[in-house]
């Protein structure tokens, strides 16, 4: 297997080996990280909380200090979009504010566990959680998205 | 026009006229409360994909017509509030939807014409019943 999606692969690993708040519905590696508006089974709102990991980028350092003809220093970018509808209609309620900051505290645990997870072969870089909230996302589709950037460090 | 035509009356019988002919009954509902809206005009309606690189989420959105003045609940006039519901119901399945501003460009609601007769209202799909 490629190493982006090697390396994608060991984030999901320790994604799903975690302890938060509210367990996740679903953890997965995915090409193309989707929310659906329906839950197809019933029809009516698809309300899981769901972690979805992405390989999206590999840069190759060619001509860096510890290049060498034939190895090099590769970057490695993974993402990692957490993703859950919430039940408040108006996302300017106080109750919306007490069931985002729960959510919040889940994404929270998220990058917590992200710093420090093992990945056999590289070596984290890098690490972002922007945006950890999306305004518009939130307010024009009662879905609270937030996304983690990884960087990860190999040589080959 | 003669001298005692009045114009706004024209727009206004001309849009009642329209929702006759093209409005479909609806629920509006704030909580508990509802209100049955005979002739909500269905606007513009499409289906979309919001982008927060890299995720995407998938929505369909439709604005309805409303004429202000049944937009009456427990008595009192209202204005559509975020979190609102338009239940539509088509061949036995009652569709749900939410009160939003999907584009984020404009607040949920706005009057349609300048006699602030007609309010369209944005939603979003949120389920069916």
């Amino acid at each position: 297997l490629n190493v982006l999606s090697t390396i994608g692969e060991a984030v999901k690993t320790a994604l799903a080996g975690g302890t938060f708040n509210t367990a996740f519905d679903s953890i997965q590696r995915v090409y193309v990280p989707e929310y659906p508006e329906l839950d197809p089974d019933t029809a009516g709102p698809y309300t899981q909380m769901i972690l979805l990991v992405v390989g999206l980028e590999e840069k190759p350092d060619l001509f860096g200090e510890n290049s060498t003809r034939v190895d090099c220093e590769h970057d490695l970018q993974i993402r990692v979009a957490m993703m859950k509808r919430i039940t408040a209609g108006d996302v300017t309620s106080s109750a919306a504010v007490a069931e985002m900051d729960a959510l919040s505290d889940i994404r929270q645990q998220v990058l917590d566990l992200l710093k420090t997870a093992a990945v056999t072969g590289a070596t984290l870089k890098d690490i972002s959680n922007s945006p950890a909230y999306d305004p518009a996302a939130l307010d024009g589709n009662g879905v609270w998205v937030s996304v983690f950037a990884l960087t990860y460090q190999t040589s080959r | 026009l003669g001298k005692n035509v009045n114009v706004h009356d024209i727009v206004k019988s001309a849009l009642k006229a329209v929702a006759g002919t093209a409005g479909v009954p609806v629920i509006y509902a704030r909580g508990n409360s509802t209100v049955e809206i005979d002739d909500a005009m269905p606007a513009q309606a499409n289906y979309g994909v919001a982008n927060v690189e890299p995720a995407q989420i998938d929505y369909q959105a439709k604005d309805f017509l409303i004429e202000a003045s049944q937009l009456v609940l427990d008595g009192g006039r209202i204005t559509p509030r975020r979190g609102d519901q338009v239940r539509e119901t088509q061949g036995g399945v009652t569709y749900i939807y939410e009160v939003r501003r999907p584009d984020s460009s404009e607040k949920v609601w706005r009057f349609s014409d300048q006699l602030r007769g007609w309010i369209r209202v944005h939603t979003t799909l949120k389920g069916t019943a």
